[in-house]
């Protein structure tokens, strides 16, 4: 399982595990788009995370433009490295909180 | 990746790859004779870097293998490290070869013919790299790389397909880490909000700022992939001292840590600020933005610290922050002292000086020219206006932002004044606003201004929505596109004012247009594929829509039928319906066909290579012209037309030209000149290969042909020069002094011309002795589909092709004369030899006084071709015989007409050799 969308109350909890490159993008954005609506907060979980692209990037830019508020909580150095290499600090962890 | 996706990749790239070969070829040949063209030489490298990269990616390792070499050699080519001569051009070619032998293998890690000993040419050429001596290096003096360190600024967006091409970004990222110290950042405004987003789209694009010593040649190479598909803009930056001095000294990481941290300061100098003006008391709030203002002072200095000062510009952001930073502390150190309460004043001084603070630091982001801080704030931070003042900056890049902005307001304004006044608004108004709202959205982004981006982002979404809805403009609409327009009008004037001094009267090119990609000559259509100019395939489309919407009237009318309308009226609305779909089907049929036509340079670019070859071989001098390569045939000629040419072309080189000797003792240029040429003619195309060299021996073709006993002693003796030209075209026959590895076996030139008959097309030959001989070969354009004439014979109909036919008349049966066994006729003052069609298939004719007689031309010949009946004009598709048919040469194929019945469609060639046989 590449990823885990689950939701408590208003708050959206997206856990990435292994690798989730575009290959899981449409499904991965499926399922998040079945939950998101009302969602007052998401919070995103990257421990598990081993891969991860520019393609899924993007789709948590657009996530973070949609969601009221957004937290990463425990962002592996895998999550952040594909960050930086993606030159995407500032818009994806800029205005964000690193949490946990 | 999925099986399927990966096959379509291969033959994508297999066609791709086609197509550069052939330009690598050409390129080659060229360098061949320029050995000092760097621009050559890096096209070259293009090329091969392309192939490389490109067949990796879609599985053709072994090929990406044996590319490497080549690409190394290429690549030191460029840096004037390797010199341009011919061994290396030798070996280049030798690895084109192979490269296609690769691509044309069933296995694609099967070691091919050549291989070995191409790469092992490849390798003798390159450790000889730096035994070059000086002299050799200079005959390829290209100064791409050079130790200087130069700062760039390199926007890159790609197009949405980027992820779903399989191209990587980061990829490409992690190139231009390696060519020095890269800032990257990426740039999320065009992401949409979930609910719009298309997960496998690309929205991101990226702003790069590089100090690199490997010049902007390597940067472009780095988006060699992705150049066509995206916008990708590399410029020099102005301030080179300071960009190369700060970017290439502190780590990116640094770099960005410190903007951020910045940012954050800023923001808490606002809300503390803002939380003073409320409670001016509040020491907790004066603390904390003092604290504030301290640390982006504490942070400017320590990175001041590690660059060399001296190499920063007088008005560089840095030292600016500092100072800004240093004089707002300054002007909050005695409040926090005493109880003295802040006043108004300085909290408005410290908001100012807080937006002033952040325009310098998004400059140094940027590495842009610092914006000019007020005269007043200067004041109130009792700092010199020459310490912070920055530099007017009205740069050239600043006056084409202006020139263009101002072109663009002024065009929107016009489109919007007509809105506003609520006529009518026409598609066009709305598309010439739209293209004004795209520039200016363009130059806006260009010039970083996203005070104006903003308002053009608020008047496209209206537009967009008014098109979609059919251009209506509602109230509510109007009101909002004039509010934005003004926004926009605003910042246009900001800028102006910002950037005193009035601009360039004509603004220079931008950096970004003289630094945009070329586009490169657009790449030929490989024979296994067809690459389809956007504009055919909207005309498709175009009509497409058409024929969906008239077959709409189709069902309308079947129901008022059966409702029991009148039968004559809804006759006379179907045949309306009928004839415009008719029309419809005619356009379709001309978008479908220019489809399939493809120049013919597709064929011909394979020539230069092939003579330049031949010609060392057979220690000849050939100057090789082409001409006429934009000239379109259909995709099935083109495939099929390579092999004749390849024919006359090794005939021309190898028996038309003399060697130099000969050639000079005659009175000629030792260089022999071949020329392959396309020429339009009356509805087919002619390709003429041209040579100035013997010329064809017609006393000794006759003697060859009787020799052979293709020919007899008198038919020799009566045979016409150009008659006896047409005898090399009997299978066995050469007159070639010996035969050599190129020609001269007596085989190809019967079956040159089987292959143009089978291409329904004719060969002819001019030549004279001494002068030079002319092959020219008539092909249709088209095989799919012809014009011709139904007629009868003998009961049955038959497709005359409308392309041979010279003159139709009907004239009284006396004036068919016998001649010695033959039917002879005088038409318009030309006698013919004439045939029944219906005997030559033995129908017995119909009797009638008078004859109907098609002249037809086939080749050089011209006959008359009596049929019982024309009976009318058609337009066919022609099917090719099979099951044994094909065979019967008469027949060129069938067609089936719009009855469903078959017809078989003749071949006025075979008619002739069929009439000539039986009389």
């Amino acid at each position: 399982m590449a990823f885990a969308v689950h939701r408590t109350e208003n708050t959206l909890s997206l856990e990435l595990e292994g690798g989730v490159t575009i290959r899981q993008a449409v499904d991965l954005a499926a399922r998040i788009a079945e939950v998101l609506d009302g969602c007052a907060s998401v919070a995103i979980d990257t421990g598990g995370l081993q891969e991860v692209d520019s393609c899924i990037l993007q789709l948590l830019c657009s996530l973070l433009k949609t969601a009221p508020a957004l937290t990463f909580h425990q962002p592996s150095a895998i999550f952040l490295a594909a960050v930086d290499r993606c030159g995407l600090r500032r818009e994806l962890l800029g205005g964000v909180r690193e949490g946990g | 990746m999925p099986a399927d996706i990966m096959e379509r990749m291969r033959v994508v790239f297999r066609a791709e790859a086609l197509d550069l070969l052939a330009e690598f070829d050409t390129a080659l040949l060229t360098l061949e004779a320029e050995p000092g063209n760097a621009e050559l030489v890096h096209r070259v490298f293009r090329a091969i870097h392309t192939i490389k990269g490109s067949g990796a990616t879609a599985g053709f390792a072994h090929l990406a293998r044996f590319s490497h070499r080549l690409e190394e050699a290429f690549d030191l080519a460029r840096e004037g490290r390797l010199a341009v001569t011919s061994d290396l051009v030798d070996c280049a070619l030798q690895a084109c070869d192979v490269i296609r032998a690769i691509l044309d293998a069933d296995r694609e890690e099967a070691e091919v013919s050549g291989e070995k000993t191409a790469a092992e040419a490849l390798t003798r050429l390159l450790p000889r790299v730096e035994a070059l001596p000086e002299s050799r290096r200079e005959t390829a003096p290209l100064p791409t790389a050079s130790t200087v360190r130069t700062a760039y600024e390199i926007t890159f967006r790609p197009n949405r397909e980027l992820f779903c091409s399989g191209t990587n970004p980061a990829a490409l990222l992690d190139e231009l880490r390696e060519l020095g110290q890269a800032h990257i950042t990426a740039r999320s405004n065009q992401v949409p909000v979930f609910s719009s987003l298309d997960p496998e789209c690309c929205y991101l694009w990226w702003e790069i700022l590089l100090v690199t010593d490997r010049g902007e040649a390597a940067i472009r190479d780095v988006f060699v992939f992705v150049e066509d598909e995206s916008k990708i803009v590399v410029r020099r930056l102005e301030d080179q001292a300071s960009a190369v001095s700060l970017l290439g000294t502190i780590p990116a990481e640094s770099l960005e840590l410190f903007v951020l941290e910045c940012e954050e300061h800023l923001a808490s100098v606002e809300t503390h600020a803002l939380a003073l003006e409320r409670d001016p008391h509040s020491r907790e709030s004066l603390d904390a933005l003092f604290r504030s203002v301290h640390s982006i002072k504490g942070n400017t200095g320590l990175l001041l610290g590690e660059v060399d000062r001296s190499t920063l510009a007088a008005h560089h952001p840095l030292p600016l922050l500092t100072k800004v930073a240093h004089a707002l502390e300054s002007l909050l150190e005695p409040f926090r002292g005493a109880a003295q309460m802040i006043e108004r004043d300085t909290i408005q001084t410290a908001l100012d000086t807080r937006d002033a603070m952040r325009g310098l630091l998004e400059s140094l982001a940027r590495q842009s020219p610092p914006p000019a801080l007020p005269a007043i704030l200067l004041e109130r931070l009792q700092l010199k206006s020459d310490a912070a003042a920055a530099p007017a900056p009205a740069d050239e890049r600043t006056a084409a932002f202006l020139n263009t902005a101002s072109q663009c307001v002024e065009m929107i304004g016009s489109c919007l004044r007509g809105i506003e006044s609520g006529g009518a608004t026409t598609e066009s108004d709305l598309q010439t606003y739209l293209r004004g709202l795209k520039t200016l959205a363009a130059a806006a982004s260009y010039q970083r201004r996203p005070d104006l981006e903003e308002p053009v982002a608020v008047q496209l979404r209206v537009l967009d929505r008014a098109m979609r809805a059919g251009g209506a403009i509602g109230r509510e609409d109007r009101a909002t596109l004039s509010g934005a327009f003004q926004s926009a009008c605003s910042a246009v004037d900001r800028v102006k004012r910002e950037n005193a001094g009035p601009p360039p009267e004509r603004a220079a090119p931008t950096d970004a247009a003289a630094a945009a990609p070329t586009t490169p000559a657009s790449p030929s259509a490989s024979p296994s594929t067809i690459r389809i100019d956007q504009e055919k395939l909207d005309r498709l489309m175009r009509v497409v829509g058409e024929l969906l919407v008239a077959r709409g009237a189709f069902p309308i009318l079947v129901q008022r039928l059966a409702n029991g309308a009148d039968a004559g009226l809804v006759a006379k609305e179907l045949k309306e319906a009928g004839a415009g779909i008719s029309h419809i089907a005619e356009e379709l049929q001309a978008s479908v066909m220019s489809i399939r036509m493809l120049p013919v340079k597709t064929v011909f670019q394979k020539f230069p290579r092939l003579v330049r070859d031949l010609a060392r071989s057979l220690g000849k001098e050939v100057q090789f012209a082409v001409e006429g390569e934009s000239i379109e045939l259909d995709k099935t000629i083109l495939e099929q037309i390579g092999d004749p040419l390849v024919h006359l072309v090794r005939n021309a080189v190898d028996h038309g030209l003399e060697p130099p000797g000969e050639r000079t003792a005659s009175g000629k240029s030792p260089a022999g000149r071949v020329t392959l040429r396309a020429i339009n003619e009356a509805g087919a195309v002619v390709i003429q290969v041209v040579d100035d060299g013997r010329g064809l021996d017609a006393d000794a073709l006759k003697r060859k042909a009787v020799e052979k006993g293709l020919l007899t002693l008198d038919a020799a003796a009566s045979m016409s020069a150009v008659a006896a030209f047409q005898s090399v075209f009997l299978p066995g026959l050469t007159t070639a002094q010996k035969v050599t590895d190129v020609s001269g076996r007596g085989v190809g030139m019967d079956v040159v011309r089987n292959n143009i008959r089978n291409l329904q097309g004719t060969i002819d030959i001019q030549s004279e002795r001494g002068s030079g001989s002319t092959f020219s070969v008539k092909l249709p354009t088209s095989l799919m589909i012809s014009k011709g004439i139904l007629l009868e014979a003998g009961s049955e109909e038959y497709v005359l092709p409308l392309g041979g036919i010279r003159d139709m008349v009907k004239i009284p049966a006396g004036q068919v004369h016998q001649y010695r066994g033959s039917r002879m006729v005088q038409i318009r003052g030309e006698v013919y030899s004439v045939f029944s069609l219906a005997e030559l298939f033995g129908w017995r004719p119909r009797e009638s006084a008078e004859l109907s007689i098609a002249i037809v031309e086939a080749g050089r010949v011209r006959y008359g071709l009596m049929v019982d009946r024309f009976v009318s004009e058609v337009e066919v598709i022609v099917k090719p015989l099979a099951g044994g048919l094909e065979e019967c040469k008469e027949f060129q194929g069938a067609a089936i007409m719009g009855d469903g019945r078959v017809v078989l469609v003749l071949n006025p060639m075979e008619c002739h050799r069929l009439g000539r046989m039986t009389a």
